[in-house]
């Protein structure tokens, strides 16, 4: 029913919808449209379709693949030699990491990597219920880590205390590889661990949050 | 006794039955059937309870299901050569009652991926990928020789027994794991706090990498292996009975007692141990 | 974060594992791959709605950009190449799949649609503020293939509607109609979800 007092000769809802397809997304048209200006159900329907819209522009890739899937794009390429095979070089060993190299530079690209986890929970969550009375400490103050274990306790709060001990379990091993590194930057095993802490916490999110399981 | 005192007594033992029904209503056990050609996938996501998968005879699948009460359900299909198997809860659930226990038979030639919550994995005889997901609950991987095993678990132990061929990746946050008889192109073993024990002789000319925070690092080898060696601990010590031969990894920061280099035959897989502060042995077998 | 910038291991951006990786370098294809493999699994995912194919259409986008990795110049981002890439094997594939499972052109063909009809004189709440992005995600799975496709390729991964026509062999204004049928389509499960949801409490 369009609203008492709308200009007869503007198109009627009907009408409107037709167009509707072609004018959304095209800046002003919509908007000077005569119809949409006196009618509030259609405004109403292209505030919700708008909204649908901006909302979808906002969903991240979220899901992962089977780890199986690389393991047969690997199997693939070394067959058709597009992958050089044999015994992978000792990386880890060779002192030809450049001097400029920062680990933390490094574990801020992973860090990303646990940030886009992170995001992921804020955008397939509500947000987090209060947190209640434990007689436990809390694995860490990263409030990063504090988001994880409120996702982890609404989905299964009987695995929250099994996250935190392992948070605190990694936080340590990022922490000592760190303080060594810092102490001598020159050593190689440390940044190694780094790494190997950082994946590790990496995984700890990446299982929390990719969770299929309902 | 009379025909009224009977009456009586069969009332009385239908109304216990009927009060005691709720301690016995388990939701029924589910089978599923399927028909795969070689190569299938199958698919088990369950929250809780244990999964043990079987490779059987024949190109069947069959999946059992043993749901622990009626508030939680087994969903099952097929897409072509594709099965998956997922629990979900129906209402808000909580402890056993969302578990289901799966046992699956499978062929040996088929991929199979699990994804765990809570329970214990078990997975023998395949031929096919094998790539496991656990949150808590240990994971048993037996007789695989499908080309790649994946395990990730965050709390729990993995034990892999006599996987041989494979791209072997096993990794814990929280639980050991425990190597007997694995051998690949790659195996790699990382934990944060657990311990990593491997057994068996490095076969294959595979590159091998087993590294931690804190916990212990022991291997165990034939003399007859054929192994370039390197072990550090950044703070903990590395203790070495096995024979090798000084090799030149001009690249290695050699620290006395707290790293080992060394050569055993003709060092055709590369082993490499790495702790933080645990302690790595390598001994004889 | 820029390509330049994008750090995959200690001192390796994603420009030099791609020159490495056009040598062959295992551990550059699998950084490469652990980069991306997120974003092509999700498109692949959000397209065909189902883990199975999706995983065999990433595992073929990957294969077939690595295969062509040396003919990578940098003229575009490899991020786009390998997005372009990943819509276009998906793309294929659902027109191999054949008119009894799914028709392209019979999805492009305009529809008759009483879903305006019914709206029209009614007066509901509206949906802003109101969605949960996890209901969006399931509500979007349930589209039908054809609303689907549009939908996630012009709202989601965000190609304009010529880029759309092309790639699907229709017109722009067919693009257009489909792209507001899927809105349409959504805005009643996301209603109907909402009603759910409020007569529980």
């Amino acid at each position: 029913m369009n609203e008492v007092g709308e200009n007869k000769e503007s198109m009627n809802c009907a009408e409107f919808h037709k167009e509707l397809p072609y004018l959304i997304g095209e800046g002003d048209k919509l908007e000077h449209s005569a119809h949409l200006q006196g009618c509030a159900n259609c405004r109403e329907l292209v505030a919700d379709l708008q909204y649908i819209a901006d909302q979808a522009k906002l969903l991240l890739p979220m899901h992962d693949p089977n780890p199986r899937v690389w393991n047969n794009i690997q199997t693939s390429l070394e067959r058709e030699g597009v992958i050089a095979g044999g015994r992978s070089p000792r990386l880890g060993l060779t002192p030809s990491r450049p001097s400029r190299w920062n680990p933390m530079v490094w574990a801020g690209g992973l860090a990303a990597a646990l940030l886009l986890a992170i995001t992921l929970m804020q955008t397939n969550q509500s947000p987090p219920p209060a947190a209640p009375e434990s007689n436990t400490a809390e694995a860490a103050v990263d409030p990063n880590d504090q988001q994880l274990l409120a996702a982890v306790e609404q989905r299964s709060p009987a695995l929250k205390q099994v996250y935190a001990a392992n948070l605190r379990s990694v936080n340590a091993y990022i922490a000592d590889a760190k303080r060594t590194l810092e102490q001598d930057p020159g050593d190689d095993g440390a940044r190694e661990h780094l790494r190997e802490a950082y994946a590790q916490k990496a995984m700890l999110y990446e299982v929390a949050t990719n969770r299929s399981l309902e | 006794m009379s025909e009224k005192a009977r009456t009586a007594w069969a009332g009385r033992l239908v109304a216990i039955a009927l009060l005691a029904a709720p301690v016995f209503s388990h939701a029924q056990k589910k089978e599923f059937k399927y028909t795969v050609t070689p190569g299938a996938t199958v698919t088990i996501v369950n929250q809780r309870g244990n999964v043990t998968v079987r490779a059987a005879a024949g190109r069947q699948v069959v999946i059992q299901a043993s749901p622990a009460s009626d508030r939680v359900e087994v969903d099952a299909a097929q897409t072509g050569n594709r099965i998956t198997a997922r629990s979900h809860m129906l209402q808000k659930a909580t402890g056993d009652e969302v578990r289901v226990d799966y046992d699956v038979q499978l062929p040996a030639d088929a991929n199979i991926s699990v994804d765990s919550g809570s329970g214990e994995v078990r997975i023998e005889n395949m031929r096919g990928s094998v790539t496991v997901v656990s949150e808590e609950g240990q994971v048993h991987v037996t007789g695989a020789a499908g080309g790649f095993v994946q395990v990730q678990s965050v709390n729990s132990g993995i034990a892999l027994n006599n996987v041989q061929k494979s791209r072997v990746q096993a990794t814990s946050t929280g639980g050991a794991i425990i190597l007997n008889a694995v051998a690949g192109p790659s195996v790699t073993a990382k934990t944060t706090s657990g311990a990593i024990t491997f057994t068996g002789d490095f076969a294959g000319g595979g590159n091998y990498t087993f590294s931690n925070h804190s916990g212990d690092i022991n291997v165990t080898m034939p003399t007859s292996a054929s192994v370039d060696l390197t072990a550090r601990s950044v703070n903990g010590t590395v203790e070495n009975d096995f024979p090798l031969q000084k090799a030149a990894h001009a690249a290695f920061q050699m620290k006395e007692g707290k790293s080992l280099a060394g050569v055993s035959n003709s060092g055709a897989s590369s082993v490499e141990l790495k702790s933080f502060s645990g302690r790595i042995r390598v001994k004889k077998q | 974060m820029t390509q330049a910038k994008k750090t995959l291991v200690p001192g390796l951006t994603e420009a030099e594992a791609i020159e490495r990786a056009k040598a062959g370098d295992a551990a550059s294809f699998e950084a490469l791959y652990a980069l991306h493999k997120r974003r092509v699994y999700s498109l692949c995912l959000r397209m065909v709605g189902n883990t199975a194919e999706a995983e065999d259409l990433a595992q073929e986008a990957f294969l077939q950009l690595f295969r062509k990795i040396g003919t990578f110049r940098g003229e575009s981002a490899f991020s786009t190449w390998l997005h372009r890439l990943s819509v276009n094997v998906v793309l294929m594939h659902l027109r191999k799949k054949g008119l009894n499972e799914v028709s392209l052109d019979e999805m492009m063909e305009p529809q008759q649609e009483d879903g305006p009809k019914k709206d029209i004189g009614a007066r509901d709440n509206v949906l802003a503020g109101s969605i949960d992005r996890v209901n969006l995600e399931r509500c979007i799975e349930s589209l039908p293939p054809g609303y689907r496709i549009i939908f996630v390729l012009h709202d989601i991964e965000g190609y304009e509607h010529n880029e759309i026509a092309e790639m699907m062999g229709c017109s722009i204004g067919n693009s257009k109609s489909q792209l507001h049928k899927a809105r349409m389509k959504l805005r009643d499960l996301l209603r109907l979800s909402k009603a759910e949801k409020a007569s529980r409490k």
